[in-house]
C-alpha cells in the first residue's frame, strides 16, 4: 500500500520519533509505514488520518 | 538496533521480575540438582526436581505481558518470530530425536528447551530486522 505518511510528517516538521509519540507507537512502526514494509492497522490508520487532520483514503492508497 | 529489539515492551517492573525469577531458577536448580537426590520421600524428590519448571512459567507469564505491552509492529514481529521459531525447532528437534532413536547420536531432553529458546531469539532477531 502507497502512503504519504512521510510527505506529511515532514510538513509538520515531525521527526519520526515526535511522531511516533504521538501515535503511542514505535519510531520503528513509523518507519516501516514510510518505507511501505508496514501496513498499519485500520485502528492506527485512522489515529494517523486523524493527526494529520485528512481523510484516511487521502494518506493511504492501495497499489493497483 | 539491539536495544530497541531488546528493551521493547519492558518497564523497570519487568527488569526488577525477571531478576526475582532469575534468583528463583537458579535457587530451584541447585535444588533439583543437589539437594533433590538426597530427599528419602519419592514425592519429595519429584517435587524438587520439577521445581524449575514454576520460575520458567513465571518467565513465560512475563514475557506474554512484555508482547501484549507492545505496539502493533512489534506484536507482528513476536508473532512471526514464534512461527519461524516453532518452523525450524520443530523438525530440527524432531531430527534429533530421531538420531537419538536410532542409537546414532544421544541426545538429552533436558537441551530441548533452551535450544528452542536460542532458535526462538535468533527468529526474533531475523523477524526485527525485516521491518528495520
Amino acid at each position: 500500500m502507497n502512503n504519504q505518511v512521510r510527505a506529511l510528517r515532514e510538513v509538520k516538521g515531525w521527526s519520526q520519533g515526535e511522531l511516533a509519540e504521538q501515535l503511542a507507537v514505535s519510531r520503528q512502526t513509523v518507519n516501516a509505514i514510510e518505507t511501505g514494509k508496514y501496513d498499519p492497522s485500520l485502528p492506527l490508520a485512522f489515529r494517523i488520518a486523524r493527526l494529520f487532520r485528512k481523510p484516511i483514503e487521502a494518506i493511504f492508497n492501495p497499489e493497483e | 538496533m539491539i536495544r530497541d529489539y531488546l528493551c521493547a515492551g519492558t518497564t523497570p517492573r519487568y527488569w526488577r521480575l525477571s531478576a526475582l525469577l532469575m534468583l528463583l531458577y537458579l535457587g530451584t536448580i541447585v535444588l533439583a540438582l543437589v539437594y533433590g537426590p538426597r530427599f528419602a520421600a519419592p514425592s519429595a524428590r519429584v517435587a524438587a526436581a520439577v521445581a524449575p519448571v514454576l520460575p520458567v512459567v513465571g518467565f513465560v507469564v512475563l514475557e506474554f505481558r512484555r508482547i501484549r505491552a507492545t505496539d502493533e509492529l512489534r506484536q507482528r514481529i513476536e508473532l512471526e518470530a514464534a512461527t519461524s521459531a516453532l518452523a525450524a525447532g520443530v523438525p530440527l528437534l524432531l531430527a534429533l530425536g530421531l538420531l537419538d532413536g536410532a542409537g546414532v547420536m544421544p541426545v538429552r531432553m533436558i537441551f530441548a528447551s533452551p535450544l528452542l529458546i536460542g532458535v526462538y531469539m535468533l527468529a526474533q532477531l531475523w523477524a526485527h530486522r525485516r521491518y528495520r
